[in-house]
């Protein structure tokens, strides 16, 4: 990790920028930096890492995940091992999700054409 | 520019140590100092970023008339027939990605109890990355003369030169002015000024 990456890091998980970046969502004026559009790469970055913070944040004040704690977040290495882990059991969730998913409508498919009975339906008036 | 002596101890200087932590963020500018001097380079505007794709055109073009450089796909053959296989590298990198997953995932389940293993593990993740970016460092390297790659070089160095701005005072208020007028004034610099703006403004405008 460069040193401007630990910068922007140590300054997107401060509570002052969390505070900012909470305050700047809900329509209240506040804007993070000087300039409100054209920004920059490190700009971006720097948001990036404000949301990922913000994200752990939440999760470890509702404990989410016992995984999480705060020693996780305070430490560079650990977070970034967390967020990978994270991101890998996600991918694995949601794939098992839609496999699940395909098993039912192929099971449901399969019900549904094999116990099909017509029915003969009089609608004339009596 | 690409002749020049550069003196990489003080590139990295301007690059790591002399911006505070605000700065970096506050605005889309980012300033520096070379030799007590104050430098900001800027983002370009949108007139500067399609001249910018211009130059790498025109940059194409010429290389291509010279007809001694390759394009990517090119240079990859002949390195290929030279022992020296990208692809192989590049494959190199995936399996190190797996491991450094692999390795991550077995960090991230060790309690905060557990020190020792945190920190062998940290030490692992740590040779897993170095590897790869001394892998990463090599391909760009052997494809760093490819066509497209000094095109885009070409490109860079036209936007730091429009971009990079110098502060001065002018009775009890500053102002910033251009520091090169053209390219050329650009290239014709034979200090550092040039490469630390050029690392600055990549540093501005590509998000790695």
């Amino acid at each position: 990790m460069t040193n401007i990456d630990k910068k922007l890091r140590t300054l997107a998980k401060s509570s002052y920028w969390q505070n900012l970046y909470h305050s700047s969502q809900n329509n209240s004026g506040i804007n993070l930096f000087e300039n409100i559009n054209d920004f920059s790469s490190l700009q971006i970055r720097f948001i990036y890492w404000l949301s990922i913070y913000a994200k752990l944040y939440e999760d470890l004040d509702t404990f989410a995940d016992n995984l999480l704690t705060t020693n996780v977040i305070n430490d560079f290495e650990r977070t970034d091992a967390y967020l990978i882990y994270k991101h890998h059991h996600l991918q694995h969730q949601w794939k098992e999700y839609r496999r699940q998913e395909k098993d039912l409508k192929n099971k449901t498919k399969k019900q549904s054409s094999g116990n099909f009975i017509p029915i003969e339906v009089d609608l004339r008036s009596e | 520019m690409s002749e020049k002596q550069v003196n990489f101890k003080e590139l990295m200087d301007a690059f790591d140590f002399n911006i505070s932590d605000k700065e970096l963020i506050q605005d889309n500018k980012l300033h520096f100092i070379v030799t007590e001097q104050l430098y900001r380079v800027r983002m370009p505007v949108q007139k500067e970023l399609v001249e910018s794709r211009d130059i790498y055109h025109s940059a194409k073009i010429k290389l291509l008339q010279k007809g001694n450089v390759l394009t990517e796909e090119q240079l990859r053959e002949v390195l290929k027939k030279n022992n020296i296989d990208i692809e192989k590298f590049e494959a190199d990198l995936k399996d190190l990605d797996s491991d450094l997953i692999q390795k991550s995932i077995s960090l991230a389940h060790k309690r905060d109890t557990e020190v020792t293993t945190i920190t062998n593990l940290k030490k692992e993740i740590k040779e897993v990355q170095d590897k790869r970016y001394k892998i990463a460092e090599k391909i760009a390297e052997h494809l760093s003369s490819s066509l497209e790659n000094m095109s885009k070089d070409k490109q860079y160095e036209y936007l730091a030169s429009v971009c990079t701005e110098k502060y001065i005072k002018e009775e009890d208020k500053g102002k910033w002015i251009k520091v090169w007028n053209d390219i050329n004034e650009y290239g014709n610099d034979d200090t550092n000024l040039p490469y630390i703006a050029l690392g600055h403004l990549t540093r501005l405008i590509l998000t790695t």
